[in-house]
Order: C-alpha cells, then structure tokens, then sequence
C-alpha cells in the first residue's frame, strides 16, 4: 500500500511542479493538511506565480544545480535519462528537459506503480526498489535539499516551497526505508582562485550563480532582495548579469563591503537552510562545505577593498 | 506533528486520493470546423526540433519566413504553450487579406489535425506586401472565430427592421431569390441592383452582372475617391497614380500613406525604403497623421487650399526652368491648348503670349508661365494658412527631384472638398512639369501597375442605362452616384426589385443615413433587399435575407493591385479547403469546408444565376456553365484553370517549370509577379495611320500617336497625351479658366463659408485609423481594443474658446442636424476644424443580436415628420461567448456615428460625395445632451441635396453630342454606344 501511496504523492508532487495549480491538483492537495495552510485557489495570479517562481527564479532542473556551469543539459541530464530507460520510463521530453523535476518525480512515480503491481502480480519486486534506491540516493537526494532551500528562500510562492519541502521528506523516508548504502554526495571542485591574476569579474560571479561551485543558489528575486539591501539598483536580466552589473553598480556607489556583507548573510543563511536536510538523514555535507567556502572568497574580496 | 509523523499522514490521505490521470490534448481525426461556434482546438504532434529557416532577401528585410517547399509540412511550437514545448503540425495556405483594399499576402497556418486555422501571418512570396502586414491581417482570425458572426441564411419575418429573423435553407433563399429576379429581369433591365463596398476583386461579379443583362453595378466609389479619379482621369486617362516611391527623391502626399490609404502596407514600406535612402517626405493634411509626424515638411494647409500651394511649386518650377521642357513637348497636348486657349481662358496676359494660327511650343511656355504667375509662395501661404517657409521648403525638395517625383492623393482633400478633382489636378500638375511620369521613383498609372486578366467568355454589354445610378446631372460622375439613391427615389426617379448590399453598409457609411433608413423601410422603392455578409451591420438589419458570405480565408478571388512598379496577381483562396484537398480528402464546394453554412459568393452566383435561368432561354445560363462539361454549372477548380492557363503570361511556364499546372502554382504560392520594372508601357510603339493631329488610328479606332516621328500607345485620352486644357470639360459646358485647366476651384469650407468668429468651424471626419476598416472591423476584437473611440479633435485654441477639455461633451451642429461627441484637446490639429474619425460609432438595435456587442451601442431609433434621432443607451460591454475574450473587454465608449447628420455634397463634376462639413456651431453639450445621441432634420436633408444638385451642368442641356456622357470617360461596365444616347424628351434638338 505504501508504494501506491508515494506512486501518488510523486505523482501529484509532479504535476504540481509540471502544470501549476490546476484544478485536479488543487483538488487532491486540499486533502493534505500538511499544505492547507498555503494552499490558494487556482487563478490566473496563481498560475503566474507559479511561472515566475520555476521559469524566472528557480529552475527546478537537476543539471542547474550539479553541473558546474549551472546551466540545462550536460551530463547530469544524460544521466537521468539512462536511468528513466533502465526503469521503462519513455517520458516526452517536448515541454521539459529530461532532468525537471517534475519528470524525476514522475520516474519515482513510475517505480512506485510498478513495485505495487508486481506486489499485487505477485512477482519479484526488488529489481524496482533497486532502482528507487540508486535514483534517490544517487541522484535525486544529492540535489532535492539546495531545490528546496532555494524554493523556501529564493522564490516567493509559499505553496511550492512547502511542496519542495513536503518531496524533500518524501523522497528522505523513501530513501530511509529503503535501506542500504548510499556514497556520500561529491560536488565538482570550486576552481575560483582569487589570487589569479586572470580572474575576473565575470569569473567570480560563474561562481557565485553555480549551485555546485558555490554551495547557494541566487535567484533573481534573491539579487534582488540582496541589492534592496544596500540600497542598490536591483537590475535586470540573467542571474550572472544582474549580479555582475549589482557589483560593478556597488564599485560605482562604494558599497561594496555593503554588498559583499549582505551576500554573506545569505549564503549564510542559505547554509543554515541545509540543516532541514540534514535532520532527515539527507548527506548535505559538500554542500555546505561549499557554502562555507563561498563565505571565504567573500571575506577575501571584502578584504581586498581599498581602504 | 513531527516530520515523520507529517509524511506517515500525506502518504495516508494520498491512499485516499483517486487514481490520478493524465491530461491529455484531445486529438480530433475529423475537420471540426468551429468558427464561429467555439474557439478552435489543434492537435498536439511528436516532438519534433524546428528550426526556422534563414530566408535571405535583396533588400535585407524581415527573412525569417517558413520557406515554401515547407509549406506543405510545418512544425513549430506552439507559443501560447510556452515554457512547455507543443508541437504543432500545420499545412501553410497563402492566401489574400480583405481587410482594406490592398490586397496584401497572406499565409494561413491550417492545423493538419482539426483543419482549423491557428493564425494567419504575411505571405513573403506576396510581390506586393513581401511578407509583412498591418495589425488588419493576422485579425482575420478574429473574424473567422467571431462568437457572433453569420453562419445560416437569415429571412425576414415581420416589418423590416424588426429585427424577427428565421432560419432558411440556401435551397429556398435561391430559389426565392433567383425567381425574384428572373421576374424582374423579363420586365426590365434597371430593376436589379449590386451594390457593393469593397470588391475585392477585379472582374467576377461584374462579369455576372452584365451576364444578367442590368445595368445593375453599384459601387461606394462615390463616397470615396471619385474625386481623384476624375482629376486623374481627365489629365491622363487612368484614374489612380502609381508611384515608385521606392526610388524617389521626393514624396509629395495628400494623404496619410505610412498609417492608412491606398495601398498602406505595400506602400508605406516602400516610403519607409525611400526615406532610409535619403529621400524627403512632404505632407499636406490638417492633421498631424502618423505620416505627417514623419515627414520633413509637413504642410497644416487649411481643407481645400491645397491646390493653391501645388500650383504655387508649379510656378516655382517654371519660373526657375525647373521643368523637363522636353518630356511637356512630348507628352502634353500643348498643340490642343494652344488652339482652345481663347476659348476657354480669360487671361488677357496669357491669350496674348499666343499667336494667331498654329502656336509654337515658346509661345506655350510664355503662356503656361504667365498662366501661373499669380501663384506666388506669399499667396499660396495666406490660402493655406501655412508659414511661406514650408511651401519654399516644398517647392525646392520638388525641383531637386527632378523625374523621381511620387506623389499621391487619396480621400483626404480630393473627397473632402467641391472641386477636390481640380487638387488633384493641379498634384499632378507637378508630375507632369517634372517629367516624373513613368519614371524610376516617379509616378505611373494605376492601369499600368495592375494585371487584370480575362475570363474564359465575356458577356456582351448591356443595351440600357439605369439613371438612378448615373443620372443626367452628372455626366462626368465616376462612378454611380451611388449616396444618392435615396435622395433620387424620394423624388420619384426610381425603384429596385432585387437590391443586393455586398460588403457595403450605406445607412452606416454614407452620409445622411437617415435617408437610407427610410427608404430602405420602403417595400415599393426596395422590393427585395438581399444582404450578402459575413457579419452583422446596420443595413442587413433592414434587409429581407442575409446571407453568410466567407470572410477572406473563406473564398476565392482574384486581385491585383498598383503597388508599385510592377504587376501581379493574388489568389483569395479558401484555406480550410484547401487544406482538406492537400490531406486528400474531396471538397466540391466551398461551403462544405466553412463554418456553418457559410458560401463564397463565387459560387453563390453560379447557383443564382443558373437558377435565374433554369432551361437557358434568358441567354444567362450559357454565361455560368462550365468550358469542360457542357451542361454543367463551372465550378471554381474550372474557372480559375482556365484563367491561370490561359490569361496570365508567364504563369504557365513558371508552373510548368516547378512541374505544377498553373492552378496548382497559384494554389501553392498564392500570388504571382506577372512583370517587374514596368515604367513605360505609353512609349510602345504600335502601327496605324496618322491623322493630321498625330492621331494614330487602326481598326476604326484611335490607338496611339505620333511622338518625333515615331507612333507610340501614348495615353488613354482622346489626343493620346497628357491634356493640360481639357477639351472634353470645355466641350460640356465646364468651359471657364478655372476648370479647364488646374486651378482651385473654392471650396464648400473654404474660410469665407466658415464664420468662426460666429462659433462655425469646419468638421473634417474623413480619416482613417490605422487599424480600423470601415464598416468591418467592429467583428475584430484584437483591433477594437486598440481603436475603439472616434473623439473630436479640437486645438487647444478652440478647446479655450469654447471652455472645454479632454474628454468633455461637445454638441456639433451641421447643416442637417446635431450630434454630440467628446472632445480630445490636441496641438495635431489646425485651429478652427475639428476633426473625427469616419471608422466608428457602429450601433445595434437590439441587446444580443446585430453588430458585435464589443464593438457598438446598443441604441434606439425615433422619429416624428421629418424629424429623426438616434439615442445611445449604452455602449460596449463584457459579455459571455463561445470566445473567453469577450469577457475582458474593459471599454464602453465606441464611437459617435456623426455620419448621420451629415448633408449630401455631390461635386457637380466629379459626383463625389464632399465629405467635410460646416459645423455651423460647436459649443459645450448641456447636461441634457448625451453622448452619442444624433438628431437630423430630413427636410433638411433634401434641401441641402437640391441646394447641390442645382450646381450641376445637366447632360440634357450641355452634351455637344446627344449622349449622356463622354464615352471615353470610365465605368465599370460601360453599356452599348446605343446607351449613351440621351433619351428622346433630353436630346438637344440641334444635334
């Protein structure tokens, strides 16, 4: 009965992420109470919302947060892919990449039916746990935790933060019950020399908006809340070039211990965020390995400041 | 609640849930057909990569395009969708846009699964719009999809204009209908009547009207650009220009071509091409236009100066030897002038440069500058009421342009004022003195620009003349006087049997509207009234059927317009039809593949006219049968083979070199480019005898004449050339100075008749808005939320006078009534005129049926003797469809439908309908007056018209020959030399 139960909870997780706040969705979600609280009515507002939390500030794509450039695509998302097709998971990829998190939810989704069925076939299950197994503990959960902490503080829509939150302890107990060995989760290696003289601006914002360099995910409503701050103009664009013109504007306004300041609070905070994760039974230790990090390359360029 | 014990409760109440499903896109597998009836859905294809494909262009315009070897198979995402990536599968359909009169491309995106059209986008293989369009062309979706558009035949029950409608078959509308005119074409050959709008295309009704037998054509040119026609006409025998602008140094407009106008998007790209390569735009419009605010001399001339300021650069021209001395030997008949000179002007100076006996060209030139002396930059300035600077500035950017001189006029000053035609005259004047006729960036004629080709079997012309479409008073009309048909029936001229309006909406368009109304009431006057039309509209409410037509993407025609330098033909076609054959499957007509029961007149008249003649003795049905299967009705697959095979050069090769018939060429591209380059088409030479004016003649008719010696086609007039002096307006008793050659003639506004220290003002309602359409556009949402209000432009001088501001009520009162409308306070209008828009102010008469209810008031009719009043009880509003767009529509005001209180100003020359009117008084509406209400006095109405008429020259009393009017002079379909013989009691007894 569980695998059916989480067969519905991915499922319903997924579309949630997928399609917004659709009226079915909203239908079943009123049946959790654990989301009642910041559960709105569908509307137009809402379904903007919703686009602009996962299309303009979070992108809820696991080669975004592990691939060292932070963008779409790359070997992550070939991952994924082989793992859908060892599991029989023939997906669309026409209106999402492969590696959306609402398709991995939908994979998980996908196993979880399976295991029910064969459960009620009567037939051997346990190749399908294998794969539950290896897809939460090698994929999923290695990038579920900085998803959710970016959808907590990074975005402004309290429903898919809660939700991030409600799959993040889904896929933990999941995981948990599940048993077995899990490796621990590796991130690729920061390269930011700040001694260097070749770096430059650019290269140290590459590294701020990568997840897995930096150990934070900035979105642009993150940047933004950051320039308000220090009273600085919020800019427009792409996160690296909102950040990188929020710099460059900081140099032209002498606040840039200001900003460097407020950009530590919230790796900080993004840092202490983790915690959640960890409390779960989740391996979030190179993340916030690298947040800390990230906190020293800002205490460097603070103390290179003239003056 | 702990975290386990939360996720231990979610995955409990998940078990409770039902099982979740997939939403899937429905995938229709048969043509659904909805327009009309539901917004249309489109199925969902694999997903596939599209990559939209590089086409390179010579002149580096927009090039990205589906390529047409695509267009059979297209691919693309489709965009409301997005972020989500949907994959759409479309067969892509050219076809002919319908919502002005250009005739731009365009390209349908037919669904392959539905068959219903996603959007409509420009055409790049299209010679004359090139791929781009206005807001006007991809709104023809709006139109297909309108939640309340026609899509069943309609018949009267109850009174006309009742609003009481029933549903009939086509069968018993045909049959109706077609015994209807049968009955009357047995009596008479003036009881049938096409009154038509906006054609849209060249020759196919026409052609059915004359197999008919009637003197039946009606058109709205009248209300419209009579006025130019007859000033081009009589200079040069064709009746619009065509300029090259592309390639001009100088663009000289009395129009408002880079926002509206004949042809807009064809043209106003063209302009745009020549101001990037440095050429200088002049602009002569009270208005402050889009044009305008892009021009480099813009000239406020006060309505109906403005051939004061033309012949003023004229005499710039001549009096610097600015002129092409050679190309006026040539081309003009400076011979002819010189001979009638003493006739017909009473310039004692100039008759004096002027020899007896035969006149040398020097004489002529000593005379043309003496002629035009007077018309100095100081008194064309305090005419115009325009800085002298300007017209100096004009004047030199004219002569340094030597023959790369475009000009153009539409509406505007030529249908706004009396002797509009001489403005135009005089416009061209300029073109002439330039020798800019004919030339690279100069201006040609429109009949040289446009392919019209012939169909299979023509029909004789018609032995008869209907005198309720062309009266005696107005032998030089081009064309019908047709805003006069109330008028000339409420003084017992004439009846119709069977009326039919065809995208044509007189009590809405024309003036006085109020006479339209009455007499359309009239059972006896109107004994049939047929509305053919896609939409709803003032008229078809007071008609006894209404018959769904298709819109644009819903028929087949043919058109072609004078674009530019060059010819070419675009293929209307109905593109679901169109589709449906591409996926194999048989469509005989084309109402099996439009919404409802909607028809293409095309075949509409086929059906009609064979019914009209159902055993062939009437001599009509041989007209409407097809080449290929005697016996049998033509169906459209024949006609237009054999017009592509057979009528259009070079067509035939270009298909057969893509290994496709022509029909299938034109089918696949929808436009083809018939020359390119075409300046000249007057200096071909041709073979016949000379007279002793240089008259060539061949086969009993004058075909061209001689030039240095060489016979060449020349021009469409009767000396062959270019006539400064017209000998025709002379002969017919229009025998002055001021209208026998260019001249201003005074206008009905001019200042002299506008007593503004009284509180008169002159009302200038003849402009469009860029994104309206006349009366068609209030069945396009997408352009009604753009332009959806026509308020009164007032100058912030008048607005102070008159103590009011932006958005005020103002009362207008004009000759025949008052109407009341808001004012919008604006520096872009010259003080003392008071401007609104013609394109709004649409009405219904009932809550939920007639014109679209975002798009017009709902309003009451009322009216005691001759007293009439239209009151607005209120205007747009958000209302439930079968579209979810007609939920949000957010404005109220649509217009004030000031046409109703105007008066009928037809020219005495040309018949065109004057529309500037004199506002007699303009001041603050009374908390009493509403917006939008309308009052008109009819006695008044007719006094105006009769005040008008008596300023005609009567062909019973002026024709030198016996006829009704000059031969030579156009028509739409000009009757037998028998017809224009005046009748017997008109004749003159010394002919």
């Amino acid at each position: 009965m569980i695998a059916v139960a989480r067969h519905r909870g991915y499922a319903l997780f997924g579309r949630l992420f997928a399609q917004g706040l659709t009226p079915d969705v909203h239908a079943a979600l009123a049946q959790l109470p654990a989301v009642g609280d910041v559960l709105p009515t569908p509307s137009d507002t809402v379904a903007a919302a919703h686009h602009e939390a996962l299309s303009l500030d979070v992108f809820p794509y696991a080669s975004v947060f592990l691939e060292p450039a932070g963008t779409l695509g790359g070997a992550t998302s070939a991952e994924v892919s082989q793992r859908y097709a060892q599991g029989g998971f023939h997906p669309s990829t026409a209106s999402m990449e492969a590696d959306h998190l609402a398709l991995q939810l939908a994979y998980l989704a996908h196993l979880c039916a399976a295991e029910a069925q064969a459960v009620e076939d009567g037939v051997e299950a346990e190749p399908l746990v294998v794969l539950q197994r290896g897809f939460l503990g090698e994929h999923l959960l290695r990038w579920l935790p900085p998803l959710s902490v970016a959808l907590t503080q990074q975005a402004r829509h309290p429903l898919l933060a809660r939700v991030g939150q409600l799959t993040l302890e889904l896929a933990a107990s999941h995981l948990s019950e599940l048993g077995g060995d899990v490796p621990p989760t590796s991130l690729p290696e920061p390269a930011l020399s700040l001694s260097d003289p070749d770096t430059r601006l650019k290269d140290v914002v590459g590294y701020l908006v990568s997840p897995a360099r930096s150990g934070v995910y900035l979105s642009r409503s993150g940047i933004a809340e950051v320039a308000q701050q220090v009273q600085l103009p919020t800019g427009f664009g792409t996160r690296p070039r909102m950040l990188e013109q929020l710099l460059h504007t900081a140099s032209d306004h002498h606040r840039q211990p200001e900003l460097l300041g407020a950009l530590a609070s919230s790796v900080s905070r993004f840092r202490e965020g983790l915690g959640a994760a960890r409390e779960l039974g989740v391996d979030v230790d190179a993340w916030v390995q690298r947040g800390s990090q990230t906190l020293r390359v800002l205490d460097e360029m603070k103390a290179a400041l003239p003056g | 609640m702990s975290t386990t014990q939360r996720i231990a409760d979610t995955l409990a109440r998940l078990l409770g849930l039902p099982e979740s499903s997939t939403a899937r896109m429905p995938r229709p597998t048969e043509p659904t057909n909805v327009g009309g009836e539901s917004m249309p859905t489109y199925g969902v294809d694999d997903a596939r990569q599209v990559q939209m494909l590089q086409v390179d262009h010579p002149d580096g315009r927009m090039s990205r395009y589906p390529p047409p070897d695509r267009w059979d198979d297209w691919v693309e995402w489709e965009s409301t969708a997005w972020p989500r990536k949907v994959a759409r599968r479309y067969t892509l359909v050219p076809t002919i846009c319908f919502n002005c009169e250009s005739g731009c491309g365009l390209l349908a995106y037919v669904d392959k699964t539905t068959f219903e059209i996603r959007k409509l986008e420009g055409n790049p293989v299209h010679p004359g719009s090139r791929g781009r369009n206005c807001a006007k062309g991809p709104a023809t979706h709006n139109q297909i999809y309108d939640p309340e558009r026609i899509l069943y035949p309609l018949k009267r029950v109850g009174k006309r204009g009742e609003g009481k409608w029933k549903q009939v078959t086509w069968e018993e509308a045909l049959d109706d209908i077609s015994a209807k005119m049968r009955e009357s074409r047995k009596k008479r050959r003036d009881g049938i009547m096409y009154h038509v709008g906006r054609p849209g295309e060249d020759h196919y009704a026409n052609r059915c009207i004359q197999a008919w037998g009637v003197d039946g054509h009606n058109s709205h040119t009248n209300v419209c650009s009579a006025s130019s026609r007859t000033g081009y006409y009589l200079w040069a025998g064709f009746d619009r220009p065509s300029p090259d602008y592309a390639h001009a140094q100088t663009i000289l407009l009395i129009s408002s071509h880079l926002e509206t106008g004949h042809y807009f998007n064809p043209h106003a790209q063209r302009i745009m091409e020549a101001k990037k390569k440095g050429a200088t735009l002049i602009t002569m419009d009270p208005r402050l236009s889009n044009t305008a605010s892009k021009s480099d001399v813009w000239l406020p001339t006060w309505p109906g100066s403005e051939a004061w300021v033309l012949l003023a650069i004229a005499n710039h021209l001549l009096q610097t030897d600015a002129w092409n001395r050679t190309f006026v030997r040539d081309w003009v008949d400076w011979r002819g002038f010189c001979r009638l000179a003493p006739e017909a002007l009473s310039d004692e100076a100039v008759l004096s440069c002027l020899s007896e006996g035969e006149a040398t060209f020097e004489q002529f030139e000593a005379a043309l500058k003496t002629l035009y002396a007077p018309f100095t930059f100081e008194r064309a300035a305090a005419e115009a009421q325009v800085p002298v600077e300007r017209i100096r500035a004009a004047a030199e950017a004219v002569a340094r342009s030597g023959t790369r001189l475009s000009t153009h006029n539409w509406r505007s000053a030529s249908i706004g004022n009396r002797g509009g035609w001489q403005i135009v005259r005089a416009l061209f004047l300029l073109n002439v003195l330039t020798g800019s006729i004919g030339t690279k960036g100069g201006t040609s004629g429109n009949s040289w620009n446009k392919f019209v080709p012939k169909p299979f079997a023509q029909p004789p012309a018609v032995d008869t003349w209907n005198e309720l479409q062309l009266p005696l008073e107005w032998p030089f009309a081009h064309f019908e006087m047709s805003f006069l048909l109330p008028h000339l029936m409420e003084e017992g001229r004439g009846t119709v049997d069977v009326y039919f309006t065809r995208v044509y909406n007189p009590l809405w368009t024309n003036p006085d509207g109020f006479m339209w109304l009455d007499k359309l009431q009239d059972e006896s006057l109107f004994g049939l009234h047929v509305a053919l039309t896609p939409t709803w509209n003032e008229t078809a409410w007071f008609a006894d059927y209404v018959l769904p037509m298709g819109h644009s993407a819903e028929r087949h025609d043919l058109m072609s317009q004078e674009t530019h330098a060059g010819q070419w033909i675009g293929f209307r076609q109905p593109v679901r039809r169109v589709a449906m054959e591409r996926a194999g499957k048989t469509v005989t007509h084309t109402w099996e593949a439009n919404p409802g029961e909607v028809w293409e007149e095309a075949e509409f008249w086929v059906e009609l006219s064979w019914r009209m003649d159902p055993d062939g003795s009437m001599g009509i049905r041989k007209w409407f049968e097809s080449p290929v299967r005697p016996g049998e009705p033509i169906s459209q697959d024949e006609y237009w083979s054999w017009i592509f095979d057979n009528s259009v050069p070079g067509l035939p090769e270009a298909a057969a070199a893509e290994e496709l018939s022509p029909l299938a060429y034109m089918r696949k591209y929808g436009a083809f480019e018939v020359s390119r380059d075409r300046y000249t088409p007057y200096l071909a030479e041709v073979q016949g005898q000379a007279d002793e004016q240089g008259r060539v003649h061949a086969d009993g008719k004058v075909v061209g004449v001689v030039v240095d010696g060489t016979a060449r086609v020349g021009f469409n007039t009767p000396t062959r050339k270019l006539e400064l002096l017209s000998e025709t307006l002379l002969s017919w008793g229009w025998d002055s100075q001021e209208h026998v050659v260019p001249w201003p003639l005074k206008s009905h506004v001019h200042p002299d008749h506008i007593d503004r220290d009284a509180g008169a003002m002159l009302l200038l309602p003849n402009f469009r808005l860029p994104t309206l359409i006349h009366t068609r556009s209030a069945n396009a949402k997408w352009l009604y939320e753009i332009s959806h209000d026509n308020p009164a432009w007032l100058n912030p001088v008048d607005a102070k006078r008159l103590g009011v501001s932006t958005g005020d009520l103002v009362r207008i009162e004009t000759e025949t009534g008052w109407f009341v409308d808001r004012v919008w306070v604006t520096e872009g209008i010259t003080p003392g005129v008071v401007a609104i828009s013609h394109h709004l102010g649409r009405w219904r008469l009932s809550e939920t049926a007639g014109v679209n209810r975002f798009g017009s008031s709902l309003a009451s009719l009322d009216g005691a003797g001759s007293e009439r009043s239209l009151q607005v009880e209120h205007g747009a509003a958000a209302y439930d469809s079968a579209d979810p767009d007609t939920a949000r529509v957010w404005w109220n005001h649509v217009g004030v439908h000031q046409n109703l209180a105007h008066g009928v100003h037809p020219d005495p020359v040309s018949g065109a309908h004057c529309w500037l009117q004199r506002a007699i008084d303009v001041r603050r509406a009374t908390p009493e007056e509403r917006y939008g209400e309308v009052h008109v006095d009819l006695d008044k109405s007719m006094a105006v018209y009769r005040e008008w008429k008596a300023l005609t020259r009567s062909a019973a009393e002026h024709s030198p020959d016996g006829t009704r009017r000059p031969r030579w002079l156009k028509r739409p379909l000009k009757p037998t030399v028998a017809a224009y013989q005046l009748p017997p009691a008109d004749a003159k007894t010394d002919a």
